[in-house]
């Protein structure tokens, strides 16, 4: 609608313009045509009176010449002479013939007519028009008009000599149609002649012009003198004759306005049809520029709706003015970098960059999607999860330039397995994911079969010839969910099954892993913990049982999550171990009792930090590397830390953990035995140990005062620590009654909530600080 | 009117003899002498003895003009029209007194005109049409034509009755006659003042014979 605005404005705009400048100039043109015109027309007039005078005077030179020539005729002289009246008859006739004079006289001397061939009746009488004689004698020759019965004669009057005048002799010829018609062929000029007698109304005599014409012109004369007369459509000039006599003769020239002005209409006329073509050239021209501007706009506007919807595949086709090409151009160009980089950024939205399979999002989206159809054509479809094996060895131990090389291999050996109708994604890490469109559980364990055994064989990258392996979850759909997330997490269960079951290929079973959906849920959420910083330390001192000093406090994991509290780390640990996530809460717990620990330290407070070590952290083979990047990082002494391994994660793997303890006891990093007495321990291995502490678990401290056995436990385990140089820490001590008697029984330190419960450092701080010193000791 | 006024003067002068003479004088109106004007004294009882009888006279054509241009000449006398031109000249007269013309002649036409009426005969020639001549046929032998000087002198006028006449070509008006007895011996004065038109004449066309002689 703008567009189509700009097209008018530009058209009304040159529009108005041209008719604007045209108009004027028209009008300009106009007045001075008129001006011209009438000009034209005076002058015309003018020179039209000089041709009808030069016109007269030729006449009546022609006339004189002829009644001079009859003057000196010698018979005629001598017919006049003798009065031979028939004679002088015939010759003035002869004479006036080749002149075709009108009006042949002879006179006398006393001014009377011998003779006249206008009119018979007047010889005999006395002239009328003296005064024409009077000017003859005076002059020789005389000229003039004079009226006779209606009609007007130019005559010329010459006396007959022989040799001195015995006569005069007059021809004249009536004023008429000749004399208008001469002036009319040489000037373009309308005559007509007037007469009147005395007062008389002017009476047309002869001319050119329509008798309504004549009547007008009549009726505009006034006085017999020169005068302009504007008459209808004409512009007339009234000439006085010279008239003898009482009557009075005008001749009026007369132009037609219209006439003088049709050379100038015509070009008028023709200007406005050159002003009417140049405003139909105007219109089409501006249409044309208009269009040429506005159409490519309107294809560029088109262009960018569609790109808007998100179609970019169509180019702006315009070929307008340079500026609006280039234009176009440009638009094209940012067009095409518009597509390029949404294909990108669709690429790293949906594709996985390192193996170029779709990533977990497209693959969900697909899910979702494969679902709707199944369901509206009653259909089944199967997911499969599955996880390489032995993947962090090789990327921990290879790097990841390899580990990425073993991915693209799995994910091209993956898709190889696979038809194309159905999805491979590569989820993350080392975890991928297949959907089958179609299948049911049989052909998915059929396909999860044969990926499972290309996996086996092992991947070659440069010289290594790696072994990852994989273990697959299969869940489908309608029978093990009904909707994506269930679907994925079910196979994720299943999948974890078969890792556990060391089986390569599992199917979902509702009963069995159940639970396990529950804790990876709380895995994922464990997850975002982590960066949301909801893990905290929590930090429970022990004291001496016999001074009653604080000798160390144990950190201990809390999860503060945002629905469910504080979680405890008993609740989240275990599957955190399980999926080796652990390995990533071991690394945070490291730091922040280092940091925590260093804090303390620069206060002028230290306190060494026991930290709890799980059995994967003790495969770990960073684990010294984070121990000391933590103490170098916080600049803490090694024998400010502390670190606890449980009994039975000693026995899992007891000449890795021997081996372990010796290095980080070169370090000067301190180790206790957690959970004593749990964990079966062979006291072969035991002795191997290089740890400063037994802490005897909280199952026999809890009964301690009333149940022998565990006090027995309890005394040997002492006695037993006591005689390989080791502290014992009784941990879950909640009443004074237990730990005065394992004051007794020589116990060394305790810890539990007769003590304080596990606190954060700041009420750790206060607690310290509000103490009585020796509140324990005085039981 | 300018009427013409006469004055005549008698002279206490005696002259011997029987005869009379008559001093004209003829003046314009302006007080010039007029020449070429013709006086006429008629005698009013018949003369016993008439001064002079009919002779041949002569007018002349001389670089195409009549030569005298005014002649008077007694009734019945004849005139020849001798032609000293080299052109031809046709002369002619329309004049009532006496009509004639002489068809294109060299030298002098063998028969001369007689002019037996009184009057007054305008010569014209009709080759050259500014050529004007006249010759005044007087019934009377006393007759004369002033000169330049506007005078002349008739001579030998018996005594008696006269009715004196002037005439000139160009006479605005009929000059009325002039009644007087001239005695014997008596020389009288007539003194003329007359009004004179201006001479009506068709421009000379340029003469060949005029060019000169080469």
């Amino acid at each position: 609608m703008r567009l189509a605005s700009l097209q008018s404005r530009i058209v009304v705009f040159f529009l108005v313009l041209l008719a604007v400048v045209q108009g004027v100039a028209l009008l300009l043109l106009h007045h001075a045509n008129e001006r011209n015109a009438r000009a034209n027309i005076r002058q015309e007039l003018d020179v039209g009176e000089r041709v009808f005078r030069r016109l007269t005077e030729q006449n009546t030179a022609r006339l004189t010449q002829a009644v001079e020539i009859l003057s000196l005729d010698f018979a005629f002289r001598q017919a006049v002479a003798t009065r031979d009246l028939a004679t002088i008859q015939s010759v003035l006739l002869n004479h006036g013939a080749r002149i075709q004079a009108d009006k042949m006289a002879l006179l006398s001397l006393n001014r009377q007519v011998i003779a006249d061939t206008s009119d018979p009746r007047l010889a005999g009488r006395a002239f009328a028009y003296p005064a024409l004689l009077e000017v003859a004698e005076r002059d020789g020759r005389a000229s003039g008009i004079v009226m006779q019965g209606g009609r007007a004669y130019q005559v010329a009057v010459v006396p007959v000599l022989a040799p001195t005048p015995i006569a005069w002799a007059l021809f004249g010829i009536v004023i008429d149609e000749r004399l208008a018609r001469d002036l009319r062929n040489v000037s373009a000029l309308e005559v007509s002649f007037f007469g009147r007698s005395g007062s008389a109304p002017w009476a047309p005599l002869s001319g050119t012009v329509s008798a309504a014409l004549q009547e007008a012109l009549a009726g505009a004369l006034v006085e017999p003198a020169r005068a302009l007369l504007e008459v209808g459509s004409h512009e007339a000039l009234a000439i006085p004759l010279d008239t003898y006599g009482d009557a009075k003769v005008v001749a009026v020239l007369a132009r037609s306005i219209d006439e003088a002005l049709a050379p100038f209409r015509q070009l008028s006329t023709l200007l406005i049809a050159l002003v009417g073509g140049s405003l139909a050239a105007c219109v089409v021209g501006s249409i044309f520029i208009a269009r040429s501007v506005a159409r490519p706009l309107s294809a560029l506007s088109e262009m960018t709706r569609r790109i808007e919807q998100g179609n970019y595949a169509e180019p702006v086709d315009v070929a307008g003015p340079s500026e609006v090409g280039e234009l176009a151009r440009r638009f094209n160009v940012m067009r095409e970098a518009i597509a390029a980089r949404e294909e990108q950024v669709r690429k790293l939205a949906y594709r996985d960059p390192l193996s170029d399979l779709p990533n977990r999002t497209l693959y969900n989206d697909r899910l979702r999607m494969a679902i709707e159809a199944a369901k509206r054509s009653s259909a089944e479809l199967t997911v499969l999860v599955m996880d390489l094996d032995r993947f962090k060895n090789i990327n921990d131990t290879l790097g990841h330039r390899i580990g990425d090389d073993v991915l693209r291999q799995v994910a091209s050996r993956i898709s190889d397995l696979v038809r194309k109708s159905d999805t491979t994604a590569r989820l993350g890490g080392d975890e991928f994911a297949v959907l089958l469109i179609n299948a049911g559980v049989d052909e998915a364990r059929a396909v999860a079969a044969k990926i499972a055994a290309s996996l086996e064989v092992p991947i070659t990258v440069g010289q290594h010839s790696l072994d990852v392996g994989a273990s697959i979850g299969i869940a489908a759909f309608p029978l093990h969910g009904e909707d994506a997330e269930t679907l994925m997490r079910r196979a994720d269960a299943a999948m974890y099954a078969a890792k556990r079951a060391n089986a390569g290929v599992a199917v979902y079973e509702p009963r069995t892993h159940e639970l396990r959906e529950e804790q990876l849920s709380l895995l994922s959420e464990l997850r975002r913990a982590l960066d949301a910083h909801e893990l905290r330390l929590f930090f429970q001192p022990k004291v001496s049982l016999g001074r009653g000093d604080i000798t160390g406090v144990e950190a201990l994991v809390r999860w503060a999550h945002p629905t469910k509290g504080m979680i405890t780390p008993e609740r989240f640990i275990p599957f955190a171990e399980q999926t080796g996530f652990i390995r990533t809460i071991s690394t945070w717990v490291i730091d922040a009792a280092a940091r925590q620990a260093a804090k303390w330290r620069d206060a002028g407070r230290p306190l060494k930090v026991s930290l709890n070590i799980s059995v994967h952290d003790l495969q770990n083979p960073q684990l010294v590397d984070l121990l000391l990047g933590a103490l170098e990082r916080h600049d803490l002494p090694a024998a400010l830390l502390c670190l606890e391994i449980t009994e039975s994660g000693v026995m899992q793997d007891a000449a890795h953990a021997i081996e372990l303890l010796r290095r980080l006891h070169a370090l000067g990093v301190g180790c206790a035995i957690d959970d004593f007495g749990t964990g079966y321990s062979s006291l072969a291995y035991i002795k191997q140990l290089r740890v400063d502490e037994l802490k005897i678990d909280r199952s026999f401290i809890r009964n301690l005062v009333t149940d022998a056995k565990d006090r027995a436990i309890v005394l040997s385990t002492i006695d037993l620590a006591h005689n390989l140089s080791l502290g014992v820490v009784a941990e879950g001590v909640e009443d004074q009654a237990s730990a005065d008697l394992l004051r007794e029984l020589g116990c060394d330190e305790m810890q539990g909530y007769l003590v304080a419960k596990p606190l954060e450092p700041a009420a750790l701080e206060t607690w310290l600080a509000t103490r009585p010193a020796s509140r324990l000791l005085s039981s | 009117m300018n009427r013409p006024f006469v004055l005549a003067m008698l002279s206490t002068l005696s002259v011997a003899g029987v005869a009379a003479d008559l001093h004209a004088v003829v003046r314009s109106d302006k007080g010039e002498p007029v020449r070429d004007a013709v006086v006429v004294a008629v005698p009013e009882a018949p003369v016993a003895k008439p001064g002079r009888a009919p002779k041949l006279e002569q007018v002349e054509q001389i670089g195409e003009e009549f030569v005298p241009k005014v002649k008077a000449i007694l009734v019945g006398s004849p005139v020849s029209f001798p032609n000293r031109d080299s052109v031809r000249h046709h002369v002619y007269s329309f004049s009532p007194p006496k009509r004639f013309d002489l068809p294109l002649y060299v030298g002098t036409p063998a028969k001369p005109v007689v002019f037996d009426k009184p009057g007054v005969v305008v010569l014209g020639c009709n080759i050259h049409d500014w050529m004007i001549g006249y010759i005044y046929v007087s019934e009377s032998p006393y007759y004369a034509t002033t000169g330049a000087d506007g005078e002349v002198t008739i001579s030998g006028i018996p005594a008696g009755d006269y009715t004196v006449r002037v005439w000139h070509p160009q006479l605005a008006d009929v000059v009325e006659d002039t009644r007087r007895k001239l005695e014997a011996n008596e020389s009288a004065d007539m003194l003329w003042r007359v009004a004179l038109k201006p001479e009506v004449r068709i421009r000379r066309a340029p003469s060949a014979t005029r060019r000169g002689p080469y």
